[in-house]
């Protein structure tokens, strides 16, 4: 009995803490991405939900082969289309400081089926651990 | 003895000091994150009131020419910049936000041509280089000068759903992003009649995070960096996709180089904790959090999308 009611003392104040809110819970992601064998040093990834009206875009920067999303702007469960993306400056790494000038705009360094005719998707589940890795050639 | 009811009525002992000053000690604990919590309102406050009056300055400049100014340049001749150079909104509003000497100083607006003086160039980096305090957000923590001393600036105006320079479609994969146009492009502006999705439902302005060091974000007397998309939703971890100069290194916002599949895009971005400021084309201001839905965002993004609108 005294159990029972310290358990129902318990929810209801997670519930007042929570402020009862019906707000969705956003899932961290995470995993390595490798090309040919070897690990994207600098690029993006984009998840795009394929139901646009309840979910988010989100992405993340591929930084010596990793991304990660933190779930204070991770996604909803759901399924998403991938997009990865880097730029090929074929050994012509461009100045960050340059003066502003010329619109540049790279060659794509990974094929269209990981970026605009994605072939990859995964499905973000409220269990997790939603860790995805790639591993494109 | 007797001594000893005097000595107290005279004087504090070290102990009563103490308590005194650690009870005062919490209240002030308790009371500044209270004063904080103020403080960032009014900065709030005031960054919304930038942008309402950003949003009357527009609305006089429609009332003068009958259409939203151009977003970066309205030229019509690729000099290799496209539309890059001669003077983007902040210019072409300067009169309408009681900036007129700054806009009579700036000489070649709109000028199109491959020989007259640019916004870094000749007299005209005398406006450049001057911040302006209603172009500025207070919550921006350090406000950059990238190049030649010439200044970033807290807001950007809305270039659809797509990216920067509007592609009709963005692909990936199954997905599909189709252009709603928008009330800016880069070498015009829309009278308020072409969006037909209603001024209360077409996103105007919205604010950005200025890039520090050399990166351009913010640098909005530039044309890709004077506007936004809302192909990604607000403070979203997708990084900013700038033409050049990214430098993702903290404090500025994530950000990867153009290529030809991810083209060249800002997104909406801020220092308030839960969400952006932004004005809608009817002279509203908002704050917009970043729990929206990226298609209610997106429908809030284009000017002609036909979407129908949602409660956000």
């Amino acid at each position: 009995m005294l159990i029972k009611l310290i358990k129902l003392f318990v929810a209801v104040l997670l519930c007042f803490l929570s402020g009862c809110s019906s707000e969705k819970q956003r899932l961290p992601i995470q995993g390595n991405i490798t090309f040919n064998g070897m690990a994207v040093m600098e690029g993006s990834i984009q998840f795009h939900p394929l139901v646009p009206t309840e979910g988010f875009l989100e992405g993340a920067m591929i930084q010596e082969g990793k991304y990660k999303i933190p779930a204070q702007k991770g996604l909803l469960p759901g399924k998403y289309q991938v997009l990865v993306s880097a730029p090929d400056y074929k050994g012509k790494k461009p100045d960050p400081t340059a003066a502003p000038g010329a619109v540049y705009q790279s060659k794509e360094l990974f094929p269209e089926i990981y970026n605009t005719k994605s072939t990859l998707a995964v499905e973000v589940t409220l269990q997790g651990p939603n860790n995805f890795d790639f591993h494109l050639k | 003895m007797f001594s000893s009811p005097q000595r107290s009525s005279k004087g504090f002992t070290l102990i009563e000091l103490l308590v005194v000053i650690a009870i005062i000690a919490i209240l002030i604990g308790l009371l500044l994150p209270a004063v904080q919590k103020v403080r960032e309102a009014a900065s709030r406050l005031k960054c919304q009131n930038n942008i309402k009056q950003l949003s009357i300055g527009f609305h006089a400049y429609h009332d003068n020419k009958q259409a939203l100014p151009a977003g970066m340049s309205p030229g019509t001749v690729n000099y290799g910049d496209l539309y890059c150079c001669w003077g983007t909104w902040q210019i072409a509003i300067m009169p309408f936000i009681e900036q007129e000497a700054a806009f009579k100083m700036y000489q070649n607006y709109g000028g199109d041509d491959s020989t007259g003086p640019r916004y870094g160039t000749g007299v005209n980096v005398q406006v450049t280089q001057r911040r302006f305090a209603v172009l500025t957000c207070p919550t921006e923590d350090s406000p950059n000068a990238p190049i030649g001393s010439m200044t970033s600036h807290n807001y950007a105006i809305n270039y659809g759903n797509t990216t920067i320079y509007q592609v009709p479609t963005v692909t990936v994969g199954g997905v599909t992003i189709t252009f709603g146009e928008a009330p800016f492009y880069p070498n015009k502006g829309s009278p308020l009649s072409h969006i037909s999705d209603g001024t209360s439902n077409t996103l105007l302005i919205a604010e950005v995070i200025q890039g520090q060091r050399a990166d351009l974000r913010g640098f909005g007397w530039w044309g890709p960096a004077s506007g936004v998309t809302t192909f990604a939703g607000p403070n979203s971890s997708t990084p900013d996709v700038p033409p050049q100069n990214c430098d993702p290194a903290a404090p500025n916002p994530p950000c990867t180089n153009a290529t030809a599949s991810n083209g060249s895009n800002q997104f909406a971005r801020s220092r308030h904790s839960g969400g952006v400021n932004a004005g809608m084309v009817d002279g509203s201001i908002r704050f917009v959090t970043n729990n929206i839905s990226i298609a209610t965002w997106r429908a809030l993004g284009t000017a002609r999308g036909g979407e129908v609108s949602d409660a956000y």
